[in-house]
């Protein structure tokens, strides 16, 4: 290929990025962000294998940064740092398996217990990593049944069990209620249980609301996994997962078996993406984020009552920038890359997404009625 | 409705409620995808209708049934009724595994009118319905 055709193809790809931007109302992805500063980095083969709290012979690599993002994210969460063991994942789907993994590591066969809203891809991993599970019945609202909770674990109770919470589902941005699930394994004292948080968007919202609903490891969950490329923004997929600096002793014996030292879950790792999560938490800082997080939810309550106030019925979970309303014609859907399951459809209010653009979707959901499309 | 789709065919199991239209929903869903319907069979269980079909792309259907709001699932799995109440599930999860079998997936495909339809598949699905209740096999 020639070089006016490999820069053919990079504009190609480029105006398509250009045109599809504006329109991205959808999915729980920041396109607010600007890492020009970090661009030198990419001039060299940087990889972080192995544990970032330990050594690597690699030496192009940034453990360090990684592991001041982990004691960041750990202390947002509710965990002295000093407690914290984590490190930067390749997204979400990748925290939630090391989550998950270090539960049944624990636990030693147990029952997972997921929610109907709970996202697919924790399906998928407890397929892989073979556990048992069982589905939870979810509320209207996408919180789980926790009566269902109860009376699953009840008849299941001498299979000590690895919950898996929502902090925020996929599609109505529900937080399942840590202090209900802890009180039902008290209730029915089971001395060994696990708690695992999918915290992939509102992770980054909670710890920045006045009056967040419980959700770190004050209120008794064991790991959790956060995006990177969401709340904090990323032109790479990446997150962070954190657990328990104990747990992770004896996730280390049991690696040792098979003649390897290493607590992560991948080999090669990405050392660009630590760096881009680093510096957006310290550029932002707290209070940044705490504005942003209050522009977003606002840019949500905004679109809630222009809905209702157009006669569509919308809705949205306490502290949650998604927004649900009935599902429109697959035009809008297209047209601005809304995600739809069953009879609903949302969006979500990210820092990109203004009220000029909410008035918009809803002009369009209006000139396109469902029916006619 | 017309010939039932071979038994030996891997076929896709359409819960539909038991109302005016709704097989006309999954025939649309199919048409617009391009999609051959080449046998249906449909029956009532209660307040559900149940469609098996078989298609000339099946991961096509299954693409374009979910995409149309339709609960679908492929024939692979195990699908029958249980009371939509709290431990349900779990009671059919502890049956299972107290007989040795080991479950694979378990979901929930639909609840309606106190009735939740669940998909599940074992590493022997033959004995797992034959614990079932044949009453609530869909």
């Amino acid at each position: 290929m020639t070089q006016p055709e490999l820069d053919h193809r990079i504009h190609q790809v480029l105006s398509a990025f250009k045109l599809h931007g504006p329109f991205f109302a959808g999915y729980p992805v920041n396109q607010d962000f600007d890492y020009s500063d970090l661009y030198p980095l990419l001039s060299f083969a940087a990889n972080n294998i192995g544990d970032p709290f330990g050594h690597s012979r690699y030496q192009s690599n940034t453990h360090e940064t990684e592991r001041e993002v982990v004691r960041t994210i750990a202390e947002l969460m509710r965990l002295p740092p000093d407690d914290a063991w984590g490190y930067v994942t390749a997204g979400g789907t990748e925290g939630n398996m090391y989550g998950i993994y270090v539960g049944r590591e624990l636990l030693r066969n147990p029952i997972a217990y997921f929610s109907q809203d709970t996202h697919y891809s924790v399906i998928k991993i407890l397929h892989v990593l073979n556990i048992r599970n069982i589905m939870i019945r979810s509320q209207d609202n996408g919180e789980m049944d926790y009566d269902d909770l109860r009376e699953s674990i009840r008849i299941n109770r001498d299979v000590p069990p690895l919950i898996v919470a929502n902090i925020g589902t996929t599609m109505k941005g529900a937080v399942d209620a840590l202090d209900r699930v802890r009180g039902i394994i008290e209730e029915l004292a089971l001395p060994r249980s696990y708690i695992h948080a999918d915290a992939a968007l509102s992770g980054m919202i909670l710890p920045f609301v006045d009056d967040p609903q419980p959700f770190g490891f004050d209120s008794g969950i064991d790991s959790i996994a956060i995006s990177g490329h969401k709340m904090i923004g990323s032109p790479l997929p990446c997150g962070v997962v954190v657990t328990k600096r104990e747990y992770t002793a004896q996730i280390g014996r049991a690696i040792e078996y098979v003649g390897a030292l290493d607590t992560t879950l991948l080999g090669s790792r990405n050392a660009i993406t630590p760096m881009i999560i680093w510096y957006s938490l310290t550029k932002h800082g707290p209070e940044g984020f705490r504005e942003i997080v209050a522009r977003m939810l606002d840019t949500a309550e905004y679109a809630v009552q222009q809905f209702n106030a157009n006669g569509i019925p919308a809705w949205r979970a306490r502290n949650s920038a998604t927004v649900v309303f009935p599902r429109p014609s697959p035009y809008v859907l297209y047209h601005w890359q809304l995600a739809p399951l069953g009879d609903i459809a949302h969006l979500i209010t990210m820092p990109h997404v203004t009220r000029d653009m909410i008035d918009q979707v809803i002009a369009d959901y209006l000139e396109w009625p469902r029916a006619e499309t | 409705m017309s010939q039932p789709p071979a038994d030996d065919s891997r076929r896709i199991i359409v819960i539909v409620p038991n109302e005016a239209g709704a097989l006309a929903q999954v025939t649309e869903a199919l048409s617009e995808a391009k999609i051959n319907i080449e046998a249906i069979d449909g029956r009532l269980a209660g307040e559900l209708g149940v469609v098996s079909l078989s298609t000339s792309d099946d991961d096509a259907a299954l693409l374009a049934l979910l995409d149309s709001n339709l609960r679908a699932v492929t024939s692979d799995s195990i699908i029958f009724r249980l009371p939509d109440r709290p431990g349900a599930l779990a009671g059919v999860a502890r049956l299972f595994g107290d007989h040795q079998l080991n479950v694979r997936t378990i979901h929930i495909v639909h609840r309606l009118a106190g009735q939740a339809v669940v998909a599940v598949t074992t590493d022997d699905d033959n004995r797992a319905r034959s614990l079932l209740d044949s009453d609530s096999l869909l």
